[in-house]
């Protein structure tokens, strides 16, 4: 095994570790918040990495499919009463079948292309949440979405999620879920197959790649994270309005991956943690957070575009060759 | 080593009993739209607030204890909401939150107030459903759709008396409830029929499509419903039409902002108004003099009245209550509420909304809001 | 039959403010290769511009033209010192287009600070004389806006078609490479380009805004309706922006009136989509990779 192999493998035990003994050091609800949203956020991240890092195609509509799969769960929850498994997978369901329809026809186009019909999706499906009705809520948005409730496999008998601290930790299992999902692709044949798609589209396609469906595979897998995301999302919080479809939201996304750093494992992971905490910790200059969070991304855009992760594995390369 | 932990431990007790001398400051949030769509409101609001405590604090502050506003901006985002709400209610220990003005905002930062039984008094969020929740300790310092259009559509009704009606309003929480309120008074009180019904996006800014077909429609009465800015912008629209209806309007376009942007355009508008900068009550006038001292002239809209009389009304409450650590106590202090402010007596009912806030119908007339009836 | 009338007349107007937004961007694209998503900021910089010189006294009309040459140097300095930068070989090619969103955020918060939240106004005496001729009613606002469109779109036109730096422009927005080789100084080429697109964007401020009101939000609509545009009608075309705005006015003027007002602003992005599903490279840009 490679000494690059045992790094990768060494941080990502370090990262399992913390991720699961946090709770013993932090003890505020409001940094475990914190920490719920940036797991969240890290998910939605790694799922658009899987789209922007791997297939080299910039989506503008991710934060589409985090709203489908939170009004579904919403609605399910509001309107009929559901508050199990079965609405995570109604979400993920329905997600899926949401990036097929949005996806087949869009992904055919290239660069900003295919960004923009992603944005023009974003909006129109902002349109239709805020013009539903009692159905969606309209601009109010759904209040009172119950909490999620799981089977107990040991004792048999459901138990409610209700502490903030089970929902941190339903959150790192998402987490997890999406970087297992994320490692497991980029080391098989479909990750090869991504990594020549977007070196050069052109080459690949003429051995015989099929890029159409390794980009519909790669959009599928990262809309479906952002489902998941979204149905824990609002079991959560207990609400949903229409922002969650803003397109702030994905300007938010595009910088967590590309600030962390695009096409790498743990750049989402690291954008996503850092743009989350960033706003918050900002909060002592409260008229002045929005433009430092301005400034700042300008600035790793311009002097660090490789993002931090990409700027760590520079810098360890120089360390083992100096 | 030891003599300095020994030191150390001593300083550490002295300065214990120090701050325990000191009066324990009265910690109450704060959380409303600073930046974003919505700033012009919220920092109207805030303002309101601020000059409150300032007040309240020089006549003794409650109790003796001086007011201690921490306040959050939320970007009128239901995230940025709940994430200041935690972080009021777990980092800086307040229990008592006064905030938002979205609806959607405060409902979402509602489900952890619920939980967590802390205080949320809005002082603008006019959305129904808030109170229709069974939440305890939530109050609602300002009128609902409902309430407004009580005394609006009786008076259009007698004195107007038109056929028809059309609606335009914002596509937010208060385009829909007061569209929804009118339409359902109108339908019980044999009030004019609706011929068009439409709901513009909140960032909208030309409004002739709609104005077109309105006016091919012409009918007897036009309700606009939208901020100061909104109403302005149609009412200058739609006279440039040539729109021949009488214009009704909601509350938000009662302010001086409304009269300097909409200029000759808003002649023969009525509209229902609780507070203007021209009453001359002592409510108003003690408000007006600290609003003005503070910064600088008067308001131009009638936000920073509801963040006043919120924050006074929280602080009556709590003295009342004797602090906030019992919430069901403090909650009897909110119901037995009996205070005057700029907009009038206040009292609360059992679910959190105010028994009745007085309005007034009036007409623009010589830029200026002239009543008509009470 | 008045109703169509008048309906068509505003869908016009609507489009041609909905051209001027759009050109500015559709340029940049076209030549530049970026997508500037600060435009609406620009935008709001042209009427906040405005509203402080007609605040000091200076007439409307010298604002119009005032007003954008000051935000068309802001431009300049953006391309230079921060698109130029982030344009390098070894970067994403997306940074520019990240570049653009986090100076949308900056500007926007810059706004906020330096003019406050409340809403201002871009007085025009003229604006809302109205010129009623019994079955159709026109404003002076909209007469100022459809004069200066013709002017803009002329001299526009003039300008691409006539002159070396028109000609230029087009060369560099058709193939980069060859305009190099062919002694092209590309570099002031993308300079004047953001100063073209830029101040048009301003001037799309000055002009739209005194129908409505200016505070730090407004962008956000322009910067939409523009990229529409600019992509149904094919990015890089002014001919393509010019068709697509005024179709896009009409469109939602009418369908509001006839088919549905809340969805006014979806037609715009339906648009999109179906123009990109069918036909990617626009009304009239040029043919388009399919991936």
């Amino acid at each position: 095994m490679g000494q690059r192999k045992r790094v990768d493998i060494a941080i990502l035990c370090c990262l399992t570790l913390i991720t699961f003994a946090i709770p013993w050091a932090v003890k505020s609800s409001f940094y475990i918040h914190i920490l719920i949203m940036s797991a969240i956020n890290a998910v939605l991240a790694i799922g658009l990495n899987l789209c922007m890092g791997f297939i080299g195609e910039k989506s503008l509509g991710h934060a589409a499919f985090y709203g489908i799969g939170a009004y579904t769960t919403a609605v399910l929850s509001v309107h009929f009463g559901l508050s199990g498994p079965l609405n995570l997978l109604a979400a993920l369901f329905v997600t899926l079948v949401c990036a097929l329809i949005i996806g087949i026809p869009s992904l055919r186009l290239r660069g900003p292309y295919f960004a923009i019909v992603t944005l023009g999706f974003v909006l129109i499906l902002q349109l239709l949440v805020l013009n539903g009705g009692a159905f969606t809520g309209g601009p109010m948005g759904l209040p009172g979405i119950k909490r999620l409730t799981l089977p107990n496999i040991l004792t048999g008998r459901p138990f409610t999620l209700s502490t903030d601290i089970q929902y941190y930790y339903a959150a790192v299992v998402c987490f997890w879920l999406a970087m297992i999902v994320s490692i497991v692709s980029i080391n098989s044949r479909v990750g090869r197959a991504w990594l020549a798609i977007r070196e050069n589209l052109d080459l690949a396609e003429s051995v015989g790649i099929s890029a159409f469906r390794y980009k519909l595979a790669a959009f599928l897998m990262g809309a479906g994270l952002a489902g998941l995301a979204g149905a824990l999302y609002t079991h959560y919080t207990a609400f949903v309005s229409p922002r969650i479809v803003d397109t702030w939201i994905n300007v938010l996304l595009a910088a967590m991956v590309i600030v962390g750093g695009e096409g790498t494992l743990l750049g989402p992971v690291v954008g996503a943690v850092v743009l989350t905490a960033l706003p918050e910790a900002l909060r002592f200059a409260e008229g002045y957070r929005m433009l430092l969070f301005g400034v700042i991304l300008l600035i790793v855009i311009m002097f660090a575009p490789q993002g931090i992760v990409g700027l760590a594995a520079d810098f360890a390369k120089r360390r083992r060759r100096g | 080593m030891k003599k300095v932990r020994v030191l150390c431990l001593a300083l550490f007790v002295l300065c214990s009993f120090g701050t325990a001398r000191a009066a324990e400051p009265v910690k109450i949030g704060v959380i409303a739209p600073l930046t974003g769509s919505q700033a012009n409101l919220g920092t109207g609001v805030v303002n309101g607030i601020k000059s409150a405590a300032k007040r309240i604090n020089d006549e003794g502050g409650i109790n003796g204890s001086p007011v201690e506003l921490v306040i959050y901006d939320d970007r009128n985002s239901p995230d940025e909401g709940v994430s200041a709400a935690h972080r009021l209610i777990y980092e800086d220990k307040v229990k008592l939150i006064l905030g938002s003005i979205g609806s959607s905002v405060t409902a979402a930062v509602q489900q952890l107030t619920m939980r967590e039984r802390a205080f949320l008094v809005t002082p603008v969020s006019m959305a129904p459903k808030l109170t229709q929740v069974g939440d305890k300790y939530f109050f609602r310092v300002t009128a609902t759709a409902a309430m407004r259009q009580k005394v609006f559509t009786g008076f259009v009704v007698h004195a107007l008396k038109p056929k028809t009606i059309a609606y335009l309003a914002a596509n937010d929480d208060l385009g829909r409830s007061e569209v929804e309120s009118a339409e359902e008074t109108y339908a019980s009180i044999k009030g004019p029929k609706t011929v068009y019904k439409s709901f513009y996006d909140p960032a909208e800014t030309s409004f002739t499509a709609y104005l077109t077909k309105i006016k091919s429609l012409n009918p007897d009465a036009l309700f606009i419903v939208g901020d100061s800015v909104h109403a302005a912008v149609i009412m200058k629209q739609a006279k440039a039409m040539g729109i021949k209806s009488t214009i009704l309007s909601s509350g938000e376009a009662g302010t001086a902002q409304f009269l300097k942007l909409a200029g000759n355009a808003a002649k023969g508008m009525y509209l229902s108004l609780d507070w203007s900068p021209v009453f001359t009550d002592p409510a108003s006038k003690k408000f007006l003099d600290a609003y003005i001292l503070d910064y600088g002239k008067a308001p131009d809209t009638k936000f920073a009245v509801q963040g006043w009389e919120a924050m006074w009304i929280t602080a009556e409450a709590v003295r009342k209550a004797k602090g906030m650590s019992n919430p069901d106590k403090l909650r009897e202090a909110f119901l037995a509420t009996n205070w005057t402010g700029p907009r009038g007596k206040w009292t609360f009912r059992e679910n959190g909304d105010p028994a009745g806030v007085t309005t007034f119908v009036v007409v623009v007339k010589d830029n200026k809001f002239v009543k008509v009836s009470g | 039959m008045q109703l169509l009338l008048q309906s068509i007349v505003n869908g016009f107007v609507d489009g041609f403010g909905y051209v001027l937004m759009a050109v500015g961007l559709t340029l940049v694209f076209g030549i530049g290769r970026v997508i500037n998503f600060a435009h609406g900021e620009l935008y709001t910089l042209g009427a906040f511009l405005a509203v402080l010189f007609i605040g000091h006294q200076f007439p409307y009309f010298s604002t119009v033209f005032i007003a954008p040459i000051l935000v068309g140097l802001l431009g300049i300095v953006i391309e230079r010192f921060i698109i130029r930068r982030v344009k390098k070989p070894g970067l994403s090619i997306w940074a520019p287009f990240l570049a653009t969103l986090a100076l949308l955020v900056i500007l926007q918060s810059l706004y906020l600070i330096i003019f406050g939240p409340d809403p201002q106004i871009v007085e025009n005496p003229y604006a809302y004389d109205s010129i009623n001729m019994g079955f159709l009613t026109i404003t002076g606002q909209d007469l100022i806006v459809s004069i200066l469109f013709f002017v803009v779109v002329f001299c526009l036109t003039w300008f691409i078609r006539k002159t070396r730096y028109g000609m230029a422009m087009r060369a560099v927005s058709q193939d980069r490479d060859t305009s190099l080789l062919m002694g092209i100084d590309i570099d002031t080429i993308y300079t004047l380009t953001w100063f073209l697109g830029v101040f048009l964007a301003a001037l799309a401020g000055v002009l739209v805004t005194p129908k409505s009101t200016v505070d730090p939000y407004i962008g956000r609509m322009p910067l939409l309706k523009g990229l529409s545009i600019v992509i149904v009608g094919g990015l890089g075309s002014v001919e393509g922006a010019v068709v697509t705005g005024i179709c896009l006015g009409l469109i939602e003027s009418l369908a509001s009136i006839y088919i549905s007002p809340s969805f006014k602003d979806g037609w715009g992005y339906l648009l999109v989509i179906l123009v990109l599903l069918f036909r990617p490279r626009g009304l009239l840009g040029r043919t388009v990779r399919r991936g």
